[in-house]
């Protein structure tokens, strides 16, 4: 119990051990607290002068301080202060929402009110019938702190609910974690970050974080439909709330599951800091926050607890820029001095069978295929160790193949190989030894900016010179510095290119403006063969013969393969693509205004250490409803990296013959 | 904000097959980390096969409750068994691993090494199928007095 009174002091020495005397079972099992159970509470404390308290609250301004702001979510914008909180069981004035003072008021007096019945240990909640001690831990402590009162004076009210939900979050650390970026999917594709609570271990183990308390904010959703899913995402159609699970579950869904990295951040809160956020956590369950996906998402709102367990002086949720991406706010974290303690690297299944598999040699690496095709396989002429390696690398390689049958409860054929597998490695009574990952990649949050705007000039086939202008809201294409970003993926979100040329008309201006366009290009090897695919919605300025210099609209769906010329080489990949192009003509001599295209695509790509990226692609499509029925584009890029925030490149292009080219600055913020 | 969202949304129309996939598993027990990552579910079903999400408005004050308390006990050793099988097992064909420390450290045992070696040598006789792997498990662990796992009650 020794540990329990250390983080235990800060929160509740203040509240525990008057108000919530028997709330932490911690604390009433240590000498201070044994006496105060309310049945062993002589009488009720004198009382307080409530009105005084609010004079002082008022005279105090407290109802503005950051602090206050903070633990009721309250913005002000445009059309006054407004909490981000949509469910109205965060506040206990009628007018909460939009009062911060008179949502202070009524906390006072609220508090300082006669106890109640402790809540039933089972079941929902009711937070009306709560008292308000029970119900604003986090409030209470900074109220009580802010106004002065001493803790005895605080009602004798027990929160066994409270108590309970303490004793199983307890911590004095958090650590934000990073799901990395899961290009299978790309809703998935920004990343996920979610906080973990930390202890020093409770046993002798060296090493139980597996078993810590996740906190996330994630989206309710309600319906089947992905279209009606995706609307009501970006427009906060969903009510998102908190949920607490162990660790475990998301290292099992994200790193084993989704094959995805996780990044652990630790935070330098102290741990009366780390309370206070748990204790407002406990406040958030009661309420619910309308989930937007590119706006109050689920990092935007982990920043706002580390915001609120600052206590005013840190307002991180106000620097991070729309969209909220979730590396972004690990930028944001990281830029704050001293908030980042450590970080650490938690390599998915795949990350460690690479790690497994790749010091074999080309043997024992065909040995582990093998393996994990056929599990009965013989492994004749090896020796113990090598086997031991070979049958390792073979049941992590199995796991990635049929990672979500095997949780199948069903006795399934993948079920019985992995077990054949394994029985054979358990057979080697030695244990594995500890795996030896090599160096770390480069953090996400060391990446470059997601912003990015670039300078340029450029000439085309007719000779008429443009200055260029390029603005992407975000994120990453694979032209850009790649440390931090995994290979081959592609992102971007809100990117417009110009060509301005006084001689053209302005409509021949438009390179491109993407509203979305993300990539993954990721290469086959040995044991995995990912699709490579584009997905691209927008517009540009056609150049094709069927409608020269016509503003479209286009829709670009592509799917293929690719694949990597060596370790170190280039990536070369086939795709098919679907492309649409609709818009008015321009002029009565333009032959369409649709175009559908269809026909393959080759690209290769090739990056060369963190200095040197090229991109170049050719198509050739088929065009049913344009005359001339055949249209060929190209397109190339190369950039040299002067560091994250600064690249130049040289970039050209050709549909139908009709060629342009540009030098270009590119900046990153 | 809504304008910049509506257009936006609009956009994405096309991606949105994918988007159903993130965001989390709703419910607690295996069934919504199965279920939802099946392709052509969504996180809802995962949702309806666990009772606690009607009143996941409760989820932090509820403590999701069929995933609370992971911190001693025989029940929660074989919760946390049951949630990381495949994990585990593997673990235990290697006699040794993260997730077997952790199981170690669940069941208040002081030399995971030891719990690896012996969870090794059973393999067998523990894994072979899945009804009550945690049962022996847990069982295997408290027989074996050299082991000392003074948290399975």
């Amino acid at each position: 119990m020794a540990l329990a009174s250390v983080f235990m002091r800060p929160l509740l020495r203040l509240l525990a051990v008057a108000a919530f005397s028997v709330a932490a079972p911690v604390v009433a099992q240590s000498a201070e607290a044994t006496s105060a159970t309310p049945e062993a509470v002589p009488a009720l404390p004198p009382t307080l002068d409530v009105e005084a308290l609010l004079a002082k609250a008022r005279a105090a301004r407290l109802s503005e301080a950051p602090a206050w702001r903070h633990l009721g979510h309250w913005r002000d914008g445009l059309f006054g202060t407004r909490s981000e909180a949509d469910g109205p069981a965060l506040f206990l004035a009628p007018d909460g929402a939009n009062n911060p003072a008179a949502e202070l008021e009524a906390t006072v007096r609220a508090l300082f009110a006669t106890p109640v019945p402790p809540e039933p240990l089972e079941g929902k909640l009711d937070p009306t019938t709560m008292h308000a001690l029970c119900r604003f831990p986090a409030r209470a402590q900074w109220l009580v702190q802010q106004l002065g009162v001493p803790p005895e004076r605080l009602p004798p009210q027990a929160c066994p609910r409270f108590a309970e939900f303490w004793d199983r979050m307890r911590s004095v650390e958090v650590t934000v974690i990073f799901a990395s970026y899961h290009l299978q999917s790309p809703a998935s594709a920004f990343g996920h970050t979610f906080l973990r609570f930390d202890r020093p271990p409770d046993s002798a183990a060296d090493d139980d974080k597996l078993l810590r308390q996740a906190v996330d904010y994630s989206a309710a959703t309600d319906t089947p439909n992905a279209v009606v899913y995706a609307v009501k995402g970006l427009l906060g159609g969903f009510q998102g709330h908190f949920h607490a699970y162990p660790y475990y579950y998301r290292v099992r869904e994200y790193a084993d599951i989704e094959s995805r990295d996780l990044w652990e951040y630790k935070l330098g809160l102290t741990p009366q800091q780390v309370a206070v956020m748990l204790a407002h956590i406990w406040e958030l369950g009661f309420t619910h926050f309308d989930y937007w996906y590119l706006s109050e998402n689920c990092s935007y709102h982990m920043l706002g607890l580390v915001d609120a367990a600052a206590a005013g002086t840190l307002a991180l949720s106000a620097q991070v820029r729309w969209p909220v991406l979730p590396v972004d706010t690990l930028k944001v974290l990281s830029a704050q001095q001293g908030l980042i303690r450590g970080v650490t690297y938690r390599p998915s299944l795949r990350t460690q069978f690479l790690a497994r598999y790749t010091p074999l040699s080309q043997p024992l690496r065909r040995k582990a295929r093998l393996l994990a095709d056929t599990p009965s396989e013989p492994l004749e002429g090896l020796t113990a160790q090598e086997a031991v390696s070979v049958l390792d690398a073979a049941s992590d390689l199995y796991d990635l193949r049929h990672g979500e049958e095997l949780l199948d409860d069903a006795m399934t054929e993948a079920r019985k190989g992995r077990e054949t597998l394994l029985q054979r490695r358990a057979a080697h009574r030695v244990p594995s030894p500890p795996l030896d990952l090599g160096p770390a990649p480069q953090r996400p949050d060391a990446s470059h900016g997601s912003r990015r705007a670039a300078l340029g000039v450029g000439v085309d086939h007719l000779g008429a010179v443009s200055g260029i202008l390029d603005f992407r809201l975000a994120a990453h294409d694979l032209g850009d510095p790649p440390g931090g970003y995994p290979d081959g993926g592609e992102l971007e979100f809100m990117a417009a290119r110009l060509r301005v040329a006084p001689a053209l008309p302005w409509r021949q201006w438009v390179e491109r403006l993407d509203v979305v366009r993300a990539s993954r290009d990721a290469a086959w090897d040995d044991f995995d063969k990912p699709p490579s695919w584009v997905l691209a919605v927008g517009g540009l300025s056609r150049q094709d013969n069927g409608c020269v210099g016509c503003l479209a609209g286009r829709v670009l769906v592509g799917g293929g393969a690719s694949f990597s010329l060596g370790r170190f080489g280039p990536v070369v990949g086939l795709q098919g693509h679907t492309e649409l192009l609709a818009g008015p003509r321009s002029s009565a001599s333009d032959r369409t205004s649709v175009a559908l295209g269809l026909g393959p695509e080759l690209h290769l790509r090739w990056t060369f250490g963190e200095r040197f990226s090229t991109v170049l692609r050719g198509r050739w499509l088929y065009q049913p409803l344009v005359p001339d029925r055949v249209r060929w584009d190209a397109t190339g890029l190369t950039r040299f990296h002067l560091g994250k925030f600064l690249s130049v490149g040289l970039e050209g292009g050709a549909v139908d013959g009709r060629w342009r080219t540009s030098a270009l600055v590119f900046g990153y913020f | 904000m809504t304008l910049r969202n509506a257009v936006v949304g609009l956009a994405l129309f096309a991606s949105a097959p994918a988007l159903a996939a993130e965001y989390g598993a709703a419910g607690c027990g295996l069934g919504s980390v199965i279920i939802g990552n099946k392709p052509g579910f969504v996180q809802v079903f995962a949702a309806t096969t666990n009772g606690t999400f009607a009143s996941q408005t409760f989820g932090i004050s509820s403590g999701t409750s069929n995933c609370a308390d992971t911190s001693s006990g025989a029940k929660s050793a074989k919760a946390f068994i049951e949630t990381n099988r495949e994990a585990l097992v593997k673990d235990m064909a290697r006699g040794s691993g993260e997730t077997l420390r952790s199981l170690a450290a669940v069941a208040g045992c002081s030399d995971a090494g030891a719990v690896g070696s012996m969870l090794q040598s059973r393999f067998d006789s523990l894994v072979g199928k899945n009804e009550g792997l945690a049962d022996r498990v847990v069982g295997s662990l408290k027989a074996d007095e050299t082991l000392a796992c003074n948290n399975l009650g």
